[in-house]
């Protein structure tokens, strides 16, 4: 073995190199406080591994960033974990940065001989942050998007060259393709090389001087192997554990029937949608003090904030080796990196109590928007596990075809003015009920099922607020026959009579029901009593008289009953209420949505017009419900 | 700071604490360089667990429809269609998507029609085979391997003869239509080792 060791060291001389590199003076001996730089470095090693294989499963472009990190993070073996690694051990590298700068300053590392470098250890700073910026637009999910859009506006503040500047960062006036594809060539590509270039100048120049120790010295000199880098090897275990930490600190309320994927390690928002507002957006962490500083200069020219602050600020950094030439300049310097340290340690403090307070409006805005977004990104993951998955038009597509996020939004902006969708308290999705700005027209919520039915059918209800209430129908033809026939004329039954009536009003609710096609439940009997049903509406009730009914009655005075809430009748439904199977003399205030052949002059497109249809009915897909809705 | 660490500034044996420092820094330094490779390990390896792709997919659809039967000669020419079917590529659900290229053929065998199908991709290295009429047998442009009509090898590097696939004449609608199940093989051995 040694003879090998021998040749081996003959033809490479490996055995001076690892001398040079491990035989260094540690004055005073080894300590803990020399770790810092050595977990930069491991720091750096391990995100630029974890890069390159998330590299090999991540696809830059703006239909295949979301769906390709969402890939990783949710049906790739172990994608989370690496993800999860990834993106925490960024955090404690900026963390790491930080204190390794606040101690180079404290222990007056900056001073002469090692100005530069500690003017390069400024740039590797900048390289680190410029990393992290960059990184977090590469998800192209809501929060990375709008975080990273406010970050370039800001270099177009930048005078003289901002515009051009912005353009050749995102690669365009507007975010789209080239954006992902030019910072993912900065993220992985140029960044991580000047990086590289600047650590080895770092590290030739760190060696020349000597580590800078710090006084009293605790015993004699000692070698950096094995002692320090014994120490050095713990610290960055430390660190790994951080991170394993920080990937699983939501394991304890993890659910074990769920994917680990949407549970543990870095999130993922919803895909980037520049038509979907975010009232959430905020940068990492880190970059959180700037965020809350600009809020303070809002009286200043964007300019300042943005751009001339942090300038200035750096430029007394780039300072601090001439100021520091004399022995008050030192003590200045250290007094003023401590100050901005904990000023921005405070500012970063104030901007989390400012959101996560719950106490002012902007704070409620803020984690209901934080809330919002979470519903969003689930629903967006749930759809991209469907059996239907991510189409070829990617991840925003997908959301846009989805009723159950697009009808909430539909019905906000067409049918809330007049019509309610709020389901009875205490059930159901809080995101799926909806409030009218002023309710003056029928509760749309469950439209066309039994349950809705049986409700028009109530003459205690049916001149209520759920249903013709507001409406010129609360005194019309149908309220006052339920009111008359089924009210005052069923006060007069009793016994069988009575339940026979009642079991022949749930008959009827069942029959139209079957209409819409949207009776889900078990019913025993239901063929017989949707038949009986039909026969009442016929003979008993007579509803023909009025509405027209399969082959009975006559269009012009009452909505056809035929097809009842059914996905053709609500579309011609919507699309012009005053046609002659609707309400042709009786509607008082609904709009025709859709009236004309051509798409262009309707209030609602086909698609949206589906869209709100399947919604209304509750036609959307459920991840683990038994049964999903059939597509047309 | 880490008081269980102190063995190494134990007094008394400086060879023994040197040695230990020595073993426990090869030791740690070794599970903390591991650390970022033991991270990625299974997303890089992921594929080797992952072996329903694409095809595999077309494969658990079984038999699609390619074309009516009366788009093939009677007299037994082959004639080259596509085949498209439902498929997964990592993240995309693409419905009706190109899956590879068949050569069918119609073999007349009293009044029942029978189908021959045959991939068109050569079983050597995976080229596309074209059908020259005038030799009547299947050539691969790549490495000029050459196959009879009926695909059975005549010369050439192949190991094997043409893959044929399942087909099957279905009448629906009151038209004949052929349908067939694709499948890929292993290329370059002589064995037909499904792959997906």
């Amino acid at each position: 073995m040694s003879r090998l060791l021998d040749w081996l060291d003959h033809r490479t001389g490996y055995r001076a190199l690892a001398r040079a590199a491990l035989d260094e003076q540690i004055p005073g001996g080894a300590r803990w406080r020399y770790v810092l730089g050595s977990t930069l470095v491991f720091a750096f090693i391990s995100q630029a591994v974890t890069g390159l294989v998330l590299w090999s499963a991540y696809s830059p472009s703006s239909h295949t960033a979301w769906e390709s990190v969402y890939y990783i993070q949710h049906e790739m073996t172990g994608g989370w974990l690496l993800r999860g690694v990834h993106h925490f051990m960024s955090h404690v590298m900026v963390l790491l940065l930080a204190i390794h700068f606040l101690q180079v300053v404290l222990d007056g590392a900056y001073r002469a001989p090692r100005e530069i470098n500690y003017w390069i250890g400024l740039i590797l700073m900048q390289i680190v942050l410029a990393m992290a910026l960059t990184g977090y637009l590469l998800p192209w999910d809501q929060k990375g998007y709008w975080a990273t859009k406010v970050a370039t506006n800001m270099i177009a503040l930048v005078p003289l060259v901002g515009e051009p500047l912005q353009r050749l960062v995102v690669g365009g006036g507007n975010y789209g393709h080239h954006t992902l594809t030019r910072f993912f060539a900065l993220h992985a590509g140029v960044l991580p090389w000047l990086l590289m270039l600047f650590l080895v100048l770092h590290l030739a120049i760190f060696r020349r001087h000597g580590l800078k120790a710090r006084e009293p010295y605790r015993g004699p000199d000692a070698l950096f192997w094995p002692d320090q880098l014994l120490r050095d090897v713990v610290a960055c275990l430390a660190v790994v554990i951080v991170v394993l930490v920080l990937v699983f600190q939501h394991y304890p309320t993890a659910s074990p029937e769920q994917p680990l994927g949407g549970q543990l390690g870095a999130h993922l928002d919803a895909p980037a949608d520049p038509a979907e507002s975010y009232s959430s957006a905020r940068p990492e962490t880190y970059f959180l003090f700037l965020f809350q500083l600009l809020k303070y200069l809002e009286s200043l020219p964007p300019v300042v904030g943005a751009v001339l602050v942090p300038a200035l600020v750096l430029l007394t950094l780039v300072l601090l080796p001439l100021v520091g030439r004399w022995e008050l300049g030192h003590r200045f310097n250290v007094a003023w990196v401590v100050a901005l340290m904990a000023g921005a340690g405070v500012l970063t403090l104030l901007a989390w109590r400012e959101d996560h307070s719950g106490t002012s409006d902007a704070s409620r805005h803020y984690l209901a928007g934080v809330d919002a977004a979470r519903v969003h990104a689930e629903r967006a993951v749930a759809l991209a596990g469907s059996p239907a998955g991510i189409p070829p038009t990617g991840a925003l597509a997908m959301l846009r075809n989805d009723p159950k996020t697009q009808g909430p939004k539909l019905f906000r902006q067409h049918c809330a003015a007049c019509h309610d969708h709020a389901a009875p308290e205490g059930t159901d999705d809080p995101s799926q009920n909806i409030a009218a700005e002023k309710p003056s027209a029928s509760n749309l919520w469950h439209f066309g099922t039994r349950g809705w039915i049986a409700g028009v059918l109530d003459p205690r209800q049916v001149g209520g607020p759920h249903y013709f209430g507001g409406t010129a129908l609360a005194e019309g033809d149908m309220a006052t026959w339920v009111k008359d026939a089924l009210g005052a004329g069923m006060a007069d039954l009793a016994g069988k009579e009575l339940a026979e009536t009642k079991r022949n009003i749930e008959n009827v609710s069942l029959a139209l029901a079957t209409e819409a096609g949207l009776i889900r439940e078990q019913v025993p009997d239901l063929e017989t009593r949707v038949a009986a049903g039909r026969d009442a509406m016929i003979n008993e009730f007579a509803c023909i008289d009025c509405h027209k009914f399969q082959e009975n009655g006559d269009l012009g005075q009452a909505p056809d009953l035929t097809g009842y809430a059914s996905r053709a009748w609500l579309r011609a439904m919507i699309s012009n209420p005053k046609h002659e199977r609707f309400y042709p003399e009786t509607n008082d205030r609904m709009p025709a949505f859709a009236e004309s052949d051509d798409p262009d002059a309707n209030r609602l497109s086909p698609q949206e017009l589906d869209l709100l249809v399947a919604w209304l009915r509750g036609e959307w897909y459920e991840p683990n419900a038994e049964m999903n809705p059939p597509a047309e | 700071m880490l008081k269980f660490l102190s063995w190494t500034r134990w007094p008394s044996s400086q060879e023994r604490r040197s040695f230990l420092a020595r073993f426990a820094t090869i030791v740690l330094g070794g599970i903390a360089a591991l650390f970022p490779f033991a991270a990625g390990w299974s997303v890089l390896f992921d594929p080797l667990r992952r072996r329903r792709d694409a095809n595999g997919e077309a494969n658990a659809a079984g038999f699609v429809r390619v074309c009516p039967l009366d788009a093939l000669p009677a007299d037994g020419v082959p004639r080259a269609f596509v085949l498209s079917t439902d498929v997964t590529d990592a993240w995309t659900r693409v419905p009706n998507q190109r899956v590879g290229m068949v050569f069918l053929r119609h073999v007349a065998e009293g009044s029942n029609p029978r189908i021959l199908a045959l991939s068109a991709e050569c079983p050597h290295l995976g080229c596309a085979v074209t059908f020259a009429a005038a030799e009547n047998r299947f050539e691969c442009p790549c490495h000029a391997s050459a196959f009879g009509v009926d695909g059975r090898e005549i010369i050439g590097p192949s190991l094997r003869g043409l893959d044929p696939l399942p087909a099957k004449v279905v009448t629906q609608n009151g038209q004949q239509e052929v349908w067939v199940a694709y499948q890929r093989y292993r290329t370059g051995v002589a064995e037909r080792i499904p792959v997906g």
